[in-house]
């Protein structure tokens, strides 16, 4: 190809980007999918009320206006286990300035006198809820145990973690950036 | 979308395998390719290793450094095999930089190393469209066309499956093909085609960022990649200085 045919070929193809790049330019009027509800980054963290392992119930709804951590667990599952601790003392560290923890028990999948024992074991001194029929984990489109959904003050999903464990560092840095953020 | 692999109490992250798999098939084609381009494949294999290394290492150094006294309190999450504490551009330049000095240190000749690594390079972007794929990652914008697909709540674009078909289309009609006889055309054909795809597939895109006035940001940045490389692509075509070069290090024995 001629050196005059190759330049002509990029000049048009550089601006045919161009227009593209502007003919799908998205429309800057307010974004209706921001205001749904979903288990996905972006969208309002579905609500739900559950029973609490200590007696009681509690909602989601309650909390708006804290930083939240939906973990959902079972007893049985190794990397649950090992992120457990690391959530304690996160939730201890950080209760003071507005983080709830909501370590929801798939107890669909688990057993309820094993969830306790575990409990106890590790010594968790944040609510603990009872997905007694698999309701929320259906709702939250549970894919693998454990899964950790970071929301912010507005009830906004900000963060999912699939999978485990998590580290401390990284509960640290999520939260203090929640905490840190606007309302 | 299939983000993990549960077996029993081990959860494996499926995009995490694909590019693993996508990492050691790329080997595998550069190092079968490496000798068209002049090289030896077990120093086309060191130098990728080097890159891979440096972009873990510094990625992981570079994110310690810029969350130290986060680190301070829990010292042992340096070694922590948690990929979200990673700093992606940290690792990228490292990657480069360590590469630069190892391709420099062994007589590498800038131009035929990048056609050499061109069928990696091909098959990581390939990989990294199946780890979307597998994560939902990279999700379509909301539409109402007959193919689209429910996720995050809505009907839409199935933007993984664009992309990873435009990545097989470069894979094989771009990044399996054997140098060009002017050494460097091969490598910038690719990138060109890569941004031009990613130009085009990111108007389809869900999870972008924009301007003020609605541009995708990623849009304007693929532009400016495509520019570059055109640019570069002629320089390298019609240079006549240039139409002689041939690789000189590491020729096979």
């Amino acid at each position: 190809m001629q050196k005059n045919q190759t330049r002509i070929l990029s000049a048009a193809l550089l601006l045919f980007g161009l227009l593209w790049i502007f003919a799908s330019a998205r429309p800057t009027t307010s974004n209706a999918a921001a205001l749904a509800s979903g288990p996905e980054v972006g969208l309002f963290a579905p609500e739900f009320t559950l029973e609490l392992m200590s007696g009681g119930q509690m909602s989601l709804a309650e909390l708006r206006g804290n930083v939240v951590v939906i973990n959902l667990w079972a007893s049985w599952c190794g990397p649950c286990r090992a992120e457990m601790p690391a959530i304690e003392n996160i939730y201890n560290e950080y209760r003071e300035r507005g983080l709830v923890v909501l370590a929801v028990n798939v107890t669909a999948q688990d057993s309820l006198i094993e969830a306790q024992a575990f409990a106890t074991q590790y010594g968790l001194t944040f609510p603990i809820l009872l997905d007694t029929d698999g309701a929320v984990s259906y709702q939250y489109r549970l894919s693998a145990l454990p899964t950790t959904y970071f929301v912010g003050r507005d009830g906004i999903i900000k963060k999912i973690n699939i999978g485990g464990p998590l580290s401390e560092t990284q509960l640290r840095l999520e939260i203090e950036a929640l905490l840190n953020g606007a309302p | 979308m299939f983000p993990v692999l549960q077996i029993g109490p081990l959860v494996l992250q499926a995009p995490g395998l694909f590019l693993l798999l996508g990492v050691w098939v790329g080997l595998n084609l550069a190092g079968k390719r490496a000798q068209a381009s002049g090289l030896q494949s077990s120093a086309l294999d060191n130098l990728i290793m080097f890159m891979l290394s440096g972009f873990l290492i510094g990625g992981r150094l570079v994110f310690i450094a810029a969350n130290f006294p986060t680190f301070g309190n829990s010292p042992l999450d340096i070694f922590s095999l948690n990929y979200e504490l990673f700093d992606l551009s940290g690792g990228l330049a490292s990657a480069l930089a360590l590469g630069g000095l190892y391709g420099q240190r062994n007589g590498f000749s800038l131009w035929p190393t990048l056609d050499a690594l061109t069928p990696f390079l091909a098959t990581l972007t390939l990989s990294i469209g199946l780890a979307h794929l597998a994560s939902g990652a990279a999700y379509g914008e909301v539409t109402s066309v007959s193919w689209a697909i429910k996720l995050r709540g809505a009907m839409r674009h199935p933007s993984q499956i664009y992309e990873t078909l435009g990545a097989v289309f470069i894979l094989f009609s771009i990044g399996l093909r054997k140098p060009y006889k002017v050494s460097g055309v091969l490598f910038l054909l690719f990138v060109s085609a890569s941004a031009g795809m990613s130009l085009f597939l990111q108007a389809f895109r869900g999870d972008v960022t924009t301007t003020t006035s609605g541009i995708r940001v990623t849009q304007l940045a693929a532009w400016a990649v495509l520019a570059a490389a055109l640019a570069l692509l002629d320089r390298r075509l019609h240079a006549p200085t240039l139409q002689s070069e041939t690789p000189t290090p590491s020729q096979d024995q």
